[in-house]
C-alpha cells in the first residue's frame, strides 16, 4: 500500500505540489480531479520516484521509497505516462519488458516472464496485437499494449496519467471499466482523467487538487454534493439518478 | 511452456536468415580479401599451400593482406557496434562515432600519444579509449545539459568533432612525424597494417563486444526511453555511461590502428535496424557482421579499383556512404528526427 505524507515536489523552481496527504489503497480506484497545470501528472510522477521530492515522504507499504531501489520500486509501482515513445519492436516485445524489474543479471527472459506477458495481453485484449510491431498499431491500440505492458509488470499499485487520451468512447468504457476489475482483484489504481462525468462514474474515491494543494477527497456523491468540483472547474456539474446508478452531467 | 506461446506468435522479420547471409557475406569477403589485390590474384584454394610453401604470394598473404583483412574485420565491426549503441543510447539515429566527435577524440590522442611517446605503440589503443571517451562524454554532458533536441545534438557534435580535429592538424603541423601518412590516417586506411598493430585492439573490442552483447536486456529497455527505463526500475545514469564507455572502447580501437574512418558506424546500424529491427542482440550482432563485410569489401575495392595503385578505403567508404546519408536525411526530412 502507498501512503503519501506531506509531499511537495516540484521541476527545480517553485513546488508544483504541495503537502500532499493521501492513501492509494487497494481495491480502490481513485481519479485525481483538477484544472489543468494543478499537479495531477506531478503528483503520479512523484509516486511513482520519478520526482525527487522537496518535501514529505512517500511509503510503500510502511518503508520509506526512497529507502527501495528502483527495481524495488518497479516492483511496486506501475506507472503509464501521459506521452509515451513507440519503439520499433512488436507488441509482444514491448509487453514482455514488462517483466523487466523481475530480472536479475545477465537479464533473460523466463518462461514465466512470456506466461505473464502472455496473460497481461490476454487480459488487455491485445493478444491478436501480439506479433505487429508497436510502430504500425493505432493509437487505441497501442493503448492496449501499454495497459498490457503495465499488467505484465504485475504491480499493486497502477498509476495512469489521462489513458482514455487516445481512445473512442467504446475503448474509454472499457477502460475504465477494466480499471475497477483491477481493483476488484486487489490492486490500487489511480487515473489521471480530464472527463468528470466519466471520473465519477467509474472512481470508488476522488481526489480534488487546485493550485497544487489537495482541497478534498472523497466518494464521488460526497465531492459533488460539497460543490468542490464547481468551486474548482467553474463549471456547474449535474446529476441524475439512473438504475445504474449516478450519471454526472455537465448543466 | 515458452517456445509454445511464443511460437504462435509470427516474427515479422527473417532475423536468423539475415544473420546467415550477413555471416557468409563476411566469410566470402575475408577471402576475397586474402586471394585479390593490386599485385597478384590467388585462387582460394591455393592460400593455405601458398602459406605453407613460403612463396612469395605465401609472403603477401602473411604479411600484407591477412593482417589487413583481419584489420578490416575487426574495425568494421567495431565501429558499425560502437554506432548501434551510441545511436541507442543518445536515442538519436543521427549520432554516429566519427559525426558526434568520438572518432576525432580518438584520433587526437592517438596523434598526442605518437607525439609524446614515439616508442610507446602499446599505449596507442589506450590513448585512443581515452580520447573517444572523453568526445562521448562532452556530447553527453551537452545533450544532458541542454536537453538538446536531436539536431542540436548533432551540430554540437560536429562543433566538438572539429575542434578535435583542429587539435589533430595544429598537433601534426607540429609534429609531422606522429603520423605514418597523414592522409590515409584522416580518411582512414588499412594498408601498412601489422598483426602486433592489431593485437592490442582485438583485446579491447573483444571484451567490449562481450560485455555489450551481455548487456543487450538493458539496452533493449533504454531504447524505451529514458523515463520508461526508470519506471522499469534501470539505473539509468550509470548504464548510459557504461555503454558509452563500451561504444567509445570499440571506436577507439578501430581508430587506433584505421585511422578516423566515416560512415561505418551511421549507415551499418541504419542498414541493420531495418533489416532485423531493434532489438538489441540480433542488432548488435548483425552490426558486427555487416560492419566487418562492409568495411572489407570497400577496402578491397580500394585497392583493386585502381591497380596497381590503392586509394585509402575511407574515400570508397565515404563514396558509399554519402549518398545514403543524404537520402536519409531527405527521407526522415518533415521533423521526424528533429
Amino acid at each position: 500500500m502507498i501512503q503519501l505524507q506531506d509531499v511537495s515536489a516540484g521541476y527545480g523552481g517553485p513546488p508544483v505540489i504541495r503537502e500532499i496527504t493521501l492513501d492509494l489503497n487497494p481495491g480502490e480506484v481513485l481519479v485525481l480531479l483538477g484544472p489543468n497545470g494543478c499537479g495531477k501528472s506531478t503528483l503520479l510522477r512523484a509516486i511513482a520516484g520519478l520526482q525527487p521530492l522537496y518535501g514529505g515522504q512517500v511509503l510503500v507499504d510502511g518503508a520509506p521509497a526512497a529507502r527501495l531501489s528502483r527495481r524495488q520500486l518497479a516492483q511496486k509501482i506501475t506507472y503509464l505516462p501521459q506521452s509515451r515513445s513507440v519503439p520499433n519492436i512488436t507488441a509482444y516485445r514491448m509487453v514482455l519488458h514488462g517483466r523487466f524489474p523481475y530480472l536479475s543479471y545477465p537479464r533473460r527472459y523466463r518462461p514465466e516472464d512470456h506466461a505473464a506477458a502472455e496473460r497481461a495481453l490476454k487480459q488487455a485484449d491485445a493478444w491478436s496485437l501480439a506479433g505487429l510491431p508497436v510502430q504500425t498499431l493505432s493509437g487505441g491500440q497501442r493503448q492496449k499494449v501499454y495497459l498490457a505492458m503495465a499488467l505484465a509488470q504485475d504491480t499493486q499499485t497502477i498509476l495512469m496519467d489521462e489513458p482514455t487520451t487516445y481512445l473512442d468512447i467504446r475503448h474509454q468504457l472499457d477502460l475504465l471499466s477494466f480499471s475497477r476489475t483491477l481493483a476488484k482483484e486487489g490492486k490500487a489504481v489511480v487515473l489521471v482523467l480530464h472527463d468528470l462525468c466519466l471520473a465519477l462514474r467509474f472512481a470508488h474515491r476522488g481526489a480534488v487538487l487546485d493550485g497544487g494543494r489537495l482541497l478534498q477527497t472523497g466518494t464521488p456523491e460526497e465531492l459533488f454534493s460539497s460543490g468542490v468540483l464547481n468551486r474548482t472547474f467553474h463549471t456547474p456539474l449535474a446529476r441524475l439518478h439512473t438504475e445504474a446508478g449516478w450519471r454526472y452531467y455537465y448543466d | 511452456m515458452k517456445s509454445s506461446r511464443t511460437s504462435s506468435i509470427p516474427d515479422p522479420r527473417p532475423t536468423g536468415r539475415v544473420l546467415a547471409g550477413l555471416l557468409l557475406l563476411t566469410l566470402v569477403s575475408a577471402v576475397l580479401s586474402l586471394c585479390l589485390g593490386s599485385t597478384s590474384v590467388i585462387s582460394p584454394a591455393l592460400v593455405p599451400q601458398a602459406l605453407l610453401d613460403g612463396t612469395l604470394e605465401g609472403q603477401i598473404i602473411q604479411y600484407v593482406r591477412l593482417p589487413r583483412t583481419c584489420g578490416c574485420l575487426l574495425a568494421g565491426a567495431a565501429l558499425a557496434v560502437s554506432g548501434a549503441v551510441i545511436q541507442g543510447v543518445l536515442n538519436n539515429p543521427l549520432a554516429a562515432p566519427n559525426i558526434i566527435g568520438v572518432n576525432s577524440g580518438a584520433g587526437l590522442l592517438v596523434v598526442l600519444c605518437s607525439a609524446l611517446f614515439p616508442q610507446s605503440v602499446a599505449l596507442t589503443p589506450l590513448a585512443a579509449f581515452l580520447g573517444a571517451f572523453l568526445g562521448v562524454l562532452l556530447v553527453l554532458l551537452i545533450a544532458e545539459r541542454t536537453g538538446a533536441s536531436r539536431i542540436t545534438l548533432v551540430l554540437a557534435g560536429v562543433a566538438v568533432s572539429n575542434i578535435f580535429s583542429a587539435g589533430i592538424d595544429a598537433l601534426v603541423t607540429f609534429f609531422p612525424d606522429a603520423v605514418l601518412s597523414y592522409t590515409d590516417f584522416r580518411i582512414g586506411g588499412l594498408n601498412n597494417l601489422s598483426m602486433d598493430r592489431i593485437v592490442p585492439a582485438f583485446w579491447v573490442v573483444c571484451v567490449a563486444l562481450l560485455l555489450l552483447f551481455s548487456l543487450s536486456s538493458e539496452m533493449d529497455i533504454l531504447s524505451l526511453g529514458r523515463e520508461t527505463a526508470q519506471r522499469l526500475g534501470l539505473p539509468v545514469k550509470p548504464l548510459r555511461l557504461l555503454l558509452l564507455a563500451l561504444a567509445a572502447a570499440l571506436a577507439g580501437a578501430a581508430v587506433s590502428f584505421a585511422g578516423l574512418l566515416g560512415f561505418v558506424g551511421l549507415i551499418v546500424p541504419h542498414i541493420m535496424r531495418r533489416l532485423v529491427g531493434e532489438d538489441s542482440r540480433p542488432l548488435l550482432l548483425s552490426c558486427a557482421l555487416g560492419g566487418a563485410a562492409l568495411l572489407t569489401l570497400c577496402d578491397l575495392l580500394s585497392r583493386v579499383l585502381f591497380a596497381p595503385y590503392e586509394i585509402p578505403v575511407g574515400i570508397v567508404l565515404s563514396l558509399a556512404g554519402g549518398p545514403f546519408f543524404i537520402w536519409l536525411l531527405l527521407r526522415q526530412r518533415g521533423g521526424r528526427i528533429v
